[in-house]
């Protein structure tokens, strides 16, 4: 089993950061066995999608169909192919995903899901191209936001939770908002990191 | 007057670009000295933000803080702090504004706003540095989803009023959304862009 944690943010070593590997510590408790990479986006060259639209009107039965760009997505294409468990973390940023993070989602949006969904008498919508099932859990930290509030600043949770449905084909299991961490500090969120990451696997 | 128009989309000459010529158009028709300055965001190089937050917590009385990022942004945030009239031009990527956006929004959130603003009891939220008045139109376009199921599939409108208001002291005029262009032709909105375009002067 792959377990694979994606990190958008730029401070490596920070709130975030931290919290991720908690929550890796988590899925490890209960399954030792499990084979971990954590990936820092801002490691990764990654362009922006230049909706050329290539991928979507691919007509190919591979997982996966391929972008027209070249570049670091082809090695992160693979790692998303290979797990079976996701974290996906992010600050907020105008209350929503960081850019990092989006330009990401979008590359991989038409790639891994094919336009034969619907909604109501919607047609075109994503549907994952594979059967293949994922399990998702989302951590999202705030500097100055409590939770109280998470309801008005939030978009990312919603964000997160479309692409992991209609993309990645996977079941969102929980997601950990930490507020008001310049307040707080990261230790307050810790445990429940922990055992969002637990219950992961 | 100083118009500046932010294209955000990477497809040069495409449905957003006519757009926002459109609008440009309208925009001198009513007023023929107006300074216009049209902006690809794909043509700069605007780095991620770091988010070491500098910016915010920059106690400066100039009309905006100096970013910690040397690049392209310097340039672009002269261009936003002389204007007087902004348009914003943006397909929807996954119902959100596409990356590119996001990356030069979050490099002048804290620039041009302070953190003094209050909503209910949170304080710490952005209010706008200067008492410069702007007034600001979005145009946003989308391939598939029709402007019936715009409710559900567009933030980005939202991200962009609520950005203009609290950091550029923005008053928003008006939107169009620009739905299902792939069947309907981008020719259907010329009109409306046009219009629209008018009432910003």
């Amino acid at each position: 089993m792959n377990l694979l944690a994606v990190v958008g943010s730029s401070r490596k070593g920070k709130a975030t950061d931290t919290l991720v590997d908690k929550a890796i510590e988590g899925a490890l408790s209960k399954n030792p066995e499990l084979k971990v990479k954590k990936i820092y986006l801002s490691d990764y060259n990654i362009n922006y999608c230049k909706n050329c639209l290539a991928c979507r009107d691919s007509k190919t039965k591979e997982p996966i169909a391929l972008c027209a760009i070249r570049d670091d997505m082809d090695i992160l294409n693979k790692d998303i192919l290979d797990c079976d468990f996701i974290i996906l973390s992010t600050p907020l940023h105008n209350g929503g995903v960081t850019a990092m993070l989006m330009t990401f989602f979008e590359r991989i949006c038409w790639t891994l899901a094919k336009p034969e969904g619907r909604y109501l008498t919607f047609y075109g919508c994503p549907t994952s191209r594979t059967d293949k099932k994922r399990k998702v859990i989302s951590i999202i930290t705030n500097g100055s936001v409590p939770p109280i509030y998470r309801i008005i600043c939030d978009d990312a949770t919603k964000l997160i939770n479309t692409v992991t449905r209609d993309i990645l084909n996977g079941k969102s299991l929980g997601s950990l908002y930490a507020g008001a961490i310049e307040n707080r500090g990261v230790e307050y969120y810790f445990k429940k990191a922990y055992k969002l990451g637990m219950k992961l696997t | 007057m100083n118009l500046l128009a932010v294209v955000s989309s990477l497809r040069k000459g495409k449905s957003t670009d006519k757009l926002v010529d459109k609008a440009i158009e309208g925009a001198l028709s009513k007023n023929p000295d107006i300074n216009v300055k049209k902006i690809y965001l794909s043509d700069y190089k605007i780095g991620y933000c770091k988010n070491c937050l500098t910016c915010r917590d920059s106690k400066t009385a100039e009309p905006y803080a100096i970013c910690t990022i040397r690049d392209d942004m310097d340039i672009l945030v002269k261009d936003i702090h002389d204007s007087d009239l902004l348009i914003w031009g943006t397909p929807i990527h996954m119902g959100y504004i596409p990356s590119i956006l996001m990356t030069f929004i979050e490099r002048f959130v804290w620039l041009f706003a302070k953190p003094e603003g209050k909503h209910l009891t949170l304080t710490n939220c952005p209010t706008p540095r200067s008492n410069k008045k702007r007034k600001s139109i979005t145009i946003i376009t989308n391939g598939i989803v029709p402007p019936i199921y715009r409710m559900f599939c567009d933030e980005a409108t939202h991200i962009i009023k609520e950005t203009v208001k609290e950091t550029l002291n923005g008053d928003n005029l008006g939107s169009l959304y620009a739905g299902a262009i792939e069947k309907r032709g981008v020719e259907c909105y010329l009109n409306k862009a046009y219009k629209l375009g008018m009432k910003l002067v």
